[in-house]
């Protein structure tokens, strides 16, 4: 098998899961308890909250763990909004966020808070110019992701930031995507809230990461203990939390080489299928994007097929349209590039990762052009 | 009435909407021309084994295309 879906999740690191399994079994305790198997749970866990706020330029006591990047993204956005309950409260983020930052938008906007969703250009960028037209003297919030699910895009957090700041508008961004693949330091971005998920980086799935700048209040989610600051009660996940640490501080000491690697591999990736499929369309930015990540378009092909028949061939990629009825939907994302509906459901999504290597970029070329040409061979 | 689908290669009569469905997964929803199991097998190089387990796993998965 060869998994090209590291977007949509990776496997974890070796090292990392070694780390964690002590706390599956023999650590087992619970991080509130008193005694010294509980203490040592504490420790481990607060020993991540350490790897976590260093690896992104935070103080510890500015880490909470959650459950996942998506209850990290809802969360910071319900609580700003309950702030500010009562009072004329407008956020803006963009079309092409994550589904868990704009359904959470569209379930205030039940509760007479204004959104307006920032268009995108033809490549998935923000335009700065654009969110300055936008902003209101009752914004307060601004909620941008740092990188792209479906088509790797970076923006400019850190012009955004800069832009923010100077306005006393908070500033939230979903680097889900972007922590343990690009550098993020939080003051530098110039962020208030920075979420990112550890099953992302080689880390186990159910441990996301949220980052509030301190002196920022933020409600709780969960009631009950003590937990997380007693903003989010209940148990902590400590194997997760554990393997949250190990993952970003591993990830970081391979950033350097992984982003070049991945980067010539999906070079080399596109350019293959470029030279067997000519029309081939590459959607998102080709300079600011994340360096494993790649969305390709195949005009006239159907990107659920495609997907479907390189699933037959052992191969994991994506597609962003979603089908469970025989009716598939296209991507939010890729009509917000601009693309037809039609064009927008001929895209897959290629994310190579760390275990990923490069002959077998060769095999997706031509698996990717087999299932193209048998799929064109019975029009 | 569900209109008649046959299969363009060997003729196989009233395709079942399993086999009606897997066209459209693996061809696409716009497909014209649609193949038996045995002969979509033989044209993607697979076995009717490998399709029918792909179908168990559309099924699986929620999707209604299938019976």
């Amino acid at each position: 098998m060869i998994y090209a879906d590291n977007a949509a999740t990776t496997r974890i690191s070796d090292s990392v899961f070694e780390k964690m399994l002590p706390f599956l079994r023999e650590q087992y305790g619970n991080a509130s308890s008193q005694y010294s198997l509980g203490v040592k749970a504490k420790r481990a866990v607060e020993h991540a909250r350490r790897q976590v706020a260093v690896a992104i330029g935070a103080n510890a006591s500015e880490i909470t763990f959650t459950s996942g990047g998506s209850e990290a993204n809802s969360w910071v956005i319900r609580s700003v909004a309950e702030t500010y309950r009562g009072k004329p409260m407008h956020i803006i983020t963009s079309e092409i966020e994550h589904h868990s930052v704009l359904n959470a938008c569209r379930a205030l906007e039940q509760t007479d808070i204004e959104v307006t969703y920032l268009p995108v250009n033809a490549t998935g960028v923000v335009e700065v110019t654009s969110l300055k037209e936008v902003i209101r003297p009752h914004t307060k919030l601004v909620s941008i992701m740092l990188a792209n699910n479906e088509i790797g895009t970076v923006q400019p957090v850190e012009e955004i930031g800069q832009l923010l700041k100077s306005k006393g508008i908070l500033f939230h961004t979903d680097a889900v995507q972007a922590v343990g693949h690009v550098p993020v330091n939080v003051s530098r971005l110039g962020v208030d809230f920075l979420t990112a998920s550890a099953h992302k980086f080689n880390g186990a799935k159910g441990t996301g990461i949220l980052y509030k700048r301190s002196g920022i209040d933020l409600s709780p989610l969960v009631f009950g203990g003590k937990q997380e600051y007693g903003l989010r009660a209940g148990t902590e996940n400590v194997a997760g939390i554990v393997s949250a640490g190990y993952a970003i501080e591993e990830s970081i000491s391979l950033m350097a080489d992984e982003a070049k690697r991945l980067r010539k591999m999906v070079e080399d990736t596109v350019d293959g299928i470029k030279e067997k499929i000519p029309s081939v369309r590459v959607n998102g930015d080709s300079i600011y994007r994340l360096p494993g990540t790649v969305n390709l378009g195949f005009d006239g092909v159907s990107g659920e097929a495609l997907m479907n028949l390189l699933d037959l061939k052992g191969i994991c990629v994506s597609t962003s349209s979603a089908c469970t009825s025989g009716k598939d939907e296209p991507s939010h994302v890729l009509l917000a590039l601009g693309l037809s509906e039609q064009q927008a459901k001929s895209a897959i999504r290629i994310s190579y990762g760390r275990y990923n290597t490069s002959d077998e970029v060769g095999k997706v070329i031509s698996a990717v052009y087999d299932a193209y040409s048998k799929i064109l061979g019975t029009r | 009435m569900t209109k008649r689908v046959d299969c363009y290669i060997c003729g196989k009569e009233n395709l079942t909407r399993n086999e009606i469905g897997l066209n459209k997964k693996l061809i696409g929803q716009d497909v014209k021309k649609f193949h038996c199991l045995q002969c979509l097998a033989d044209y993607l190089e697979l076995s009717v084994d490998e399709l029918e387990e792909r179908i168990q796993e559309f099924k699986d998965a929620g999707c209604s295309l299938f019976e």
